[in-house]
């Protein structure tokens, strides 16, 4: 579908308003031929015949053809104020509401900067338009129209001669409408990348400072700069060939009137009266033509917005809940995976491969493997946040397919690496998933993930704030409280992607006694580098390029030469040397 | 927990009380444009040129009527068409150079505002970036510069120039007619009353607004870099409800100040007319008394249109003013904001580093009366490598940030070379320091660009050289475009484990006279780890270290370790050193391998 008709589509639920705003703008443009034609009155009757009484009639009614005329104004651009804002509001939501059901691969694909500025200025081109400009277009025509039908019935002979430039009025309209919105298109790529430029400076502010590139980060958007800079430029040369030039045609169709006028006035064709009416009329008709450059220009740029939302709004979801997709009932969290491969929409190779696996429900299993193993692609399978392009996942004997997304994703807890924090207080960032949750259930598992500790000591404990991406707080302790929002979900299902990796050791210890507790009863999925994370897990699956090559328990793979020994190799020996230390030199504080 | 403050960038919900028009920044905006007044001279000028067009045509239509038509005479009535005839290609080409240059400079001016601002942010310390979210500073980068666009561009001379016309019109209404103008201005006063009530209500309204698109924004963009969290906690239809709420906000607050708006502006319309009718009654009587003409009272109707016109849209240009002075008041505040580290004056480059660091008496504090750091004193050699360890949040990574002189101390002072940090200037310091951080990020563009990122101007040789250093170059091979890979913001091609071990080649690559190394290595894999105990070997050899780490295996090594608790140095001294005193250096690095203890038995018997 085209995208202004789209854009129409978005304004039918408010027909009721917009036809009230038809109305009034109907009355607006009414009111506004009545005064050129109440100056004749006064020139021909009231001044040609002396008519005092009918001076002052005329003078009441003009007042009073203004009062209606400031009503229906006022009426008119709230309405369609109102209007645009609904639309722009249901926009937004709907864009927001449908960025979150896309997949992790398209946030990868598509940049954050780039979202960024078609979520504003994009929005914002649209609102412009849909604020005033759509609806003003509406009543330039009408305007013009209606015009044209009165001065051809006042004067056809001068109607005719004063037309006489339109057809290369409108073909400069039509010209400029053509070549005025690829220029906003492209003032709006350009604005896209130069927002790109800037997000990845911000987001990346401490490794540029860190290198001292503040000056090459300074060049880079400045070359970004220069480029928005030129489209804007050569947008206003556009601009500058065509407007003045459809305001000359307006004056001109002014002068050939005054010319042409004053001929039929002195030959007697028509009154004085009438052709003060009849330029009146034609000022009338000036400002739509004016108007019409503005217009058509904020148009082109609001068409030239529109696919680049409509674009985000076609994103197809990689998952989405099935038609008829169930609620998944409380899970005892028996995983079983069947076949499972996966592979990425754009990739060349399986990420994973014929992968089949039993995991009971309470057992603990750790996932391991090198760097592109398909580890982390594993977990977010059980997550659904792809589907397996052969073979299945079923949770307590449900396919993952057919269960809603969200009751799965509630009775799963997951943890990443990368921790990322609301800007919010504490509290409200534990209680993320589980919002009703008290203060004791929030300290609760804020000590379960060895939180509560520097929590306390902050000045405002738990409602301190923190930073967008949690800035204010180590990597460390941005984990733990990640981990406690995970805890204080009470997932049936526990997975951690290498969720205490920036923790210190003695910390991560004191995790591991807690989360002892926590996971007995509940399945746990752990991704970890360190040995003495997985060691403790019931299980270990050890994954290379996609593929099952081991599984078993820690005391069966470290007696076979394989893939699990080569990974711990380095830290096995770093332990064998400790283990002799540990016995010489140091005793253990129990 | 109620649910309104479920997550919330609340600081900014509450709406300001009415505030005055700031002719500071307004004074400071227009000083944008002062290097360009020639063009904005000109395009001045052309704009008088069409103003002055428009003023001159109904005096001309008024010759038209009472010489011409009046007095039959069509040869005067062709010579008057003519010359308004000249006169509109004349304003015809004075509006085509006019849009020309104000768009020139007025794109210009946000050009050079959009670059001081980014520049000026890049030298703000990270106490400005923390905690402010990134969609925030972007909407003022972005969004605000762009409403600042519509007063340099148009706003300001618009409003110069309708008051000239104003002021133009009235003069010329006055001397056409003493009495008739003054009967029409009689009105005036009603018109001034109304704007001046609704003025502060519409300066408020403004600011409000932009606050709440600040805030949608800030919540857009918290969404996106948080989607993950979002998706995995089921979470987004409380989101979208919290969303649904700012968004709401910003349309009420927005038709708020368009109420405002539109109130003023029918109402000046209406006064306008009333004096445009008193004109009618009484100019007309003056004609059917003879001594007025019809062409002269048609004349000064039309001047009377051209000065209530620009009246009217008076309050539009105002309005669009004052949106546009919220937006600049937000982009001067960062403006405004001093960075805490910069060069003094006579700061001096500080040369080549040989790397001897020193803390003297060094305490520090991020807000006043928090002091996180307390009496710090140590010293490394040239060469040597550092090591801080204790727990989370101890102060390491602050030590580490006034060594690279991202903060100056509170108290004391950190010498390299025996030179007081704040003597030098950061310029000369900063490109001698290398620093490793946790968070690897990494800019879109190729790796070969990522990794040159601290040295442009390296060879592809050198690029390989660092990466095979750090052991990176065999996984940079197997991606698709090798060196030429695109590396995406969320650096999704890579494992954390791979954008580590190319943030080590990036450091080795700009070949740092002093590392600092924040636990730089907490995302290895235990697959590399062995290459990245290679790659840290390589990496430290030659240069003053500082190493912060929980692996107490990766310090081992150290020439001196300090221990960091609660902001001060618990324990210093070697490895060696520390384990024979048995205290908490002891205790860590106990309770780092009791766990493993076990394990490393059943190696070695599995080993047996």
């Amino acid at each position: 579908m085209k995208p202004s008709r789209r854009l129409l589509r978005m304004m039918k639920p408010y027909w009721l308003q917009l036809i009230v705003v038809f109305l009034a703008m109907a009355i607006t443009t009414a009111t506004d031929m009545i005064p050129p034609y109440l100056l004749r009155l006064i020139v021909d009757r009231a001044i040609g015949q002396g008519d005092l009484a009918f001076l002052y009639l005329i003078a009441f009614i003009r007042l009073l053809t203004q009062g209606v005329r400031a009503a229906a104004t006022y009426l008119q651009w709230y309405l369609q104020e109102w209007v645009g804002q609904r639309v722009m509001y249901d926009l937004r939501r709907q864009l927001h509401a449908h960025l979150q059901t896309l997949s992790p691969t398209y946030f990868a694909r598509i940049k954050t900067g780039q979202l960024m500025s078609r979520l504003t200025g994009d929005v914002d081109s649209l609102h412009q338009f849909l604020g005033f400009g759509a609806l003003l277009m509406v009543q330039a025509v009408l305007v013009f129209v209606v015009v044209v039908v009165i001065l051809s019935r006042m004067n056809w002979r001068l109607t005719l001669v004063t037309m006489a430039t339109s057809p290369v009025l409108i073909a400069t309209v039509v010209r400029f409408r053509m070549r005025i919105r690829p220029a906003w298109e492209r003032i709006r790529e350009y604005m896209g990348k130069l927002t790109t430029t800037l997000q990845e400076n911000i987001s990346g502010v401490r490794v540029v400072k860190a290198f001292a590139r503040e000056d090459t980060e300074g060049g880079k958007f400045r070359g970004r700069n220069l480029d928005f800079l030129q489209r804007n430029l050569e947008r206003a040369d556009i601009e500058a060939a065509a407007q003045p030039f459809m305001d000359f045609l307006g004056g001109l169709s002014a002068v050939v009137l005054i010319w042409f006028g004053a001929r039929e006035v002195v030959l007697e064709r028509m009154s004085l009266g009438e052709l003060v009416a009849f330029q009146r009329y034609l000022w009338a008709l000036i400002w739509p033509i004016q108007m019409m450059g503005w217009l058509v220009n904020l148009a082109g740029r609001a068409l030239g917005a529109a696919p680049r939302l409509f674009e985000v709004l076609d994103e197809r979801p990689e998952v989405s809940d099935a038609p008829g997709a169930v609620e998944l009932p409380p899970v005892r969290g028996h995983i079983i995976m069947e076949d499972v491969s996966f592979m990425f929409d754009d990739g060349v190779e399986e990420v994973l491969k014929d992968i089949s696996l039993e995991i009971r429900p309470g057992e603990t299993l750790a996932v391991v493997g090198g760097t592109g193993s398909g580890k982390s692609t594993f977990i977010s399978m059980l997550c659904r946040f792809h589907d397996p392009t052969a073979g299945r996942i079923l949770i307590d004997g449900y396919d993952l397919r057919s269960v809603t997304m969200d009751s799965l994703r509630r009775q799963v807890g997951l943890v990443l690496q990368e921790s990322f924090l609301f800007s919010a207080t504490l509290k409200e960032n534990i209680a993320f998933g589980n919002p009703g949750a008290s203060q004791e259930e929030i300290e609760k598992a804020a000590r379960m993930a060895q939180a509560h500790g520097f929590i306390d000591e902050l000045a405002e404990g738990y409602e301190s704030l923190v930073g967008e991406r949690g800035i204010g707080l180590s990597g460390g302790q941005k984990q733990r409280v990640a981990l406690a929002r995970a805890l204080l979900v009470n997932p049936r299902i526990l997975i951690l992607d290498e969720a205490t990796a920036s923790v210190d050791t003695e910390t991560e210890s004191l995790i591991q006694g807690a989360l002892a507790e926590v996971m007995a009863d509940r399945t746990t999925v752990i991704i970890a580098k360190r040995l003495s994370t997985v060691k403790a897990a019931g299980r270990i699956l050890v994954l290379e390029h996609g593929r099952v090559v081991q599984l078993g328990t820690h005391a069966e793979l470290v007696g076979v030469d394989g893939v699990y020994r080569s990974i711990f190799a380095v830290q096995l020996e770093g332990q064998a040397e400790v283990a002799e230390l540990g016995e010489e030199e140091v005793t253990p504080v129990v | 927990m109620s649910d309104d403050q479920e997550l919330g960038i609340e600081e900014e919900e509450q709406e300001d009380e009415e505030k005055p028009f700031n002719y500071g920044y307004f004074r400071r905006m227009i000083g944008f444009a002062a290097p360009y007044r020639k063009r904005v001279l000109i395009g001045g000028a052309m704009m008088m040129t069409i103003t002055g067009v428009h003023l001159a045509e109904p005096l001309l239509m008024r010759a038209v009527i009472d010489l011409g038509i009046a007095g039959r005479d069509l040869g005067l009535v062709n010579r008057f068409v003519l010359v308004v005839l000249a006169l509109r290609v004349l304003a015809w080409a004075a509006a085509y150079v006019q849009i020309r240059t104000m768009n020139w400079t007025g794109q210009r001016v946000l050009f050079d505002l959009r670059q001081r601002l980014f520049e000026h942010i890049q030298k703000l310390s990270f106490s400005f970036y923390d905690g402010r979210p990134v969609g925030k500073i972007m909407s003022r980068l972005t969004n605000d510069v762009n409403h600042i666009s519509e007063l340099v561009n148009s706003g300001v001379v618009q409003v110069v120039n309708q008051a000239v016309s104003l002021l133009a019109t009235m003069i010329i209404l006055l001397s056409m007619h003493m009495q008739l103008a003054l009967l029409s201005f009689c009105v005036l006063p009603a018109l001034v009353y109304c704007f001046t009530r609704l003025r502060g209500r519409m300066e408020t309204a403004w600011t409000n607004t932009r606050k709440a698109i600040s805030s949608m924004n800030a919540h857009l963009n918290e969404t996106l870099t948080g989607i993950q969290v979002i998706q995995a906690f089921g979470r987004h239809d409380t989101n979208s409800a919290r969303f649904d709420k700012i968004s709401r906000r910003t349309m009420a607050s927005f038709l708020r100040t368009v109420k405002l708006e539109l109130v003023f502006w029918p109402a000046s319309e209406m006064v306008g007319v009333v004096g445009t009718v008193l004109v009618y009654v009484f100019g007309a009587r003056a004609v059917l008394r003879e001594e007025l003409t019809v062409g002269f009272l048609l004349a000064f109707i039309t001047y009377l249109y051209r000065f209530w016109g620009p009246v009217s849209t008076f309050s539009r240009v105002y309005s669009q003013m004052l949106s546009a002075m919220a937006s600049a008041e937000r982009v001067f505040e960062f403006l405004d904001t001093e960075p805490e580290v910069y060069d003094l004056p006579g700061a001096q480059p500080i040369g080549r580093i040989a790397g001897d660091i020193e803390f003297d008496g060094v305490s520090f504090a991020y807000k006043a009366g928090e002091e996180v750091l307390h009496d710090i004193t140590f010293a490394a050699k040239a060469g040597d490598t550092l090591a801080l360890v204790g727990p989370t949040g101890g102060g390491k990574s602050t030590i580490a940030n006034l060594v690279a002189r991202f903060y100056d101390p509170t108290r004391g002072v950190v010498r390299i070379d025996g030179q007081d940090l704040r003597q030098v200037t950061l310029a000369s310091l900063r490109s001698q320091f290398g620093i490793v951080l946790q968070d690897t990020f990494m800019f879109s563009g190729t790796i070969a660009e990522n990794i040159r990122y601290g040295r442009t101007d390296a060879t592809d040789r050198e690029v390989e050289a660092a990466t095979r250093a750090v052991g990176a170059h065999d996984f940079i091979m197997r991606t698709e475009h090798g060196y030429h890979t695109e590396v995406q913001e969320r650096g999704a091609a890579l494992s954390s484990g791979q954008r580590q071990l190319l943030a080590f080649a990036r450091a080795l690559l700009a070949d740092p006279r002093v590392l600092i190394l924040d636990e730089a290595t907490a995302h290895i894999d235990s697959a590399t780890e062995r290459v990245v105990q290679a790659a840290l070997r390589t990496l430290l050899a030659g240069r003053t270290a500082i190493v912060i780490a929980h692996r107490l295996s990766t310090i081992e090594q150290a020439d001196q370790i300090l221990v960091i608790d609660r902001g001060a140095i618990v324990e210093r001294g070697t490895h060696r050193e520390l384990l024979s005193r048995r205290k908490t250096y002891h205790k860590l690095y106990t309770m780092q391998y009791r766990l493993e203890r076990d394990v490393s038995r059943e190696v070695s018997t599995a080993g047996e």
